[in-house]
């Protein structure tokens, strides 16, 4: 797997820090993270960097992870990107439909092992998807 | 109209807590035997509150108020250090408050209605949180975890 750069969106600083310690117990090479506080500032990141892997909230200020990640899905330039919802987002329909626009969803409360095992689930997908193109 | 809440509802709201302080921050509910000791810990005194405001099928908000030895321990436990800052232990309280919101609103959700949850944020210290959800129904409850007390406040419409 090559060495993948990750995009944190969440509001909150400590879940931003919580979500960066999980990744490092990934055994995946991480070239980069970068943090955004908001769907906005998220939004601006994935038009001017090159993401493997978009981690999002949904329940943010200024712009919603929901919005952000329509407007990632609408633009066929960041179909490569892959996006996994970290939210505590119970209503079952929102939940499908989101799982319809993203990789994976993981609810809150979470372990800090669960949500490894999802973003490791995310980027082996993705790994066999980009390779099958190639 | 949302029907009022019964004992039963208000166990599920803290059985839905206590499962985010244990699985977010490693903390425990008293058992049984433990509850005398609780009397020992310091109660929650609201200075420092974090409220998550609802709206769609249900109006209303979530207060959280922990105790000052749980308030240290959240923000401690979650990001695995020994003492978290000042912005750090508020910034935990609001997303605990976040989580326990958003696992509880489903509950005011009938016929795929939907209750969508703000981001949360400190309430401010002479903030009256009564005063903020005035005309709404109230219920209280407290939760005890080994690591001290949080009192939580729901209101609703």
């Amino acid at each position: 797997m090559e060495p993948v750069n990750i995009l944190i969106v969440d509001d909150c600083p400590v879940v931003r820090l919580i979500i960066r310690k999980t990744l490092q117990l990934c055994p995946v090479e991480i070239e980069n993270i970068t943090e955004a506080a908001n769907g906005d500032e998220g939004w601006e990141m994935v038009k001017s960097h090159d993401f493997d892997l978009v981690i999002a909230d949904l329940n943010m200020p200024v712009m919603s992870g929901t919005e952000m990640i329509a407007k990632i899905r609408i633009d066929p330039t960041f179909n490569d990107v892959s996006i996994l919802t970290v939210s505590a987002e119970s209503n079952n329909s929102r939940i499908g439909l989101l799982s319809r626009l993203t990789e994976g969803f993981v609810h809150k409360p979470f372990s800090p092992e669960y949500l490894r095992d999802k973003i490791l689930k995310v980027l082996e997908k993705q790994t066999i998807i980009s390779d099958d193109t190639k | 109209m949302v029907k009022n809440m019964d004992n039963n509802d208000v166990n599920r709201i803290r059985d839905i807590a206590l499962n985010v302080f244990e699985v977010t921050c490693y903390m425990f509910p008293l058992e049984e035997w433990e509850i005398e000791d609780a009397e020992d810990f310091d109660q929650p005194d609201g200075s420092v509150r974090s409220i998550v405001h609802f709206e769609g099928a249900a109006k209303g908000g979530m207060v959280i108020s922990p105790s000052n030895h749980l308030l240290e321990a959240i923000a401690a436990n979650m990001l695995g250090v020994e003492e978290a800052t000042d912005p750090e232990k508020e910034g935990a309280l609001c997303e605990i408050a976040n989580i326990i919101c958003g696992n509880t609103v489903p509950m005011f959700a009938k016929d795929e209605n939907i209750c969508y949850i703000r981001p949360p944020r400190i309430a401010k210290a002479d903030e009256i949180t009564d005063e903020i959800f005035k005309d709404m129904k109230s219920d209280k409850l407290q939760v005890l975890l080994d690591e001290g007390i949080a009192d939580i406040t729901i209101y609703y419409s």
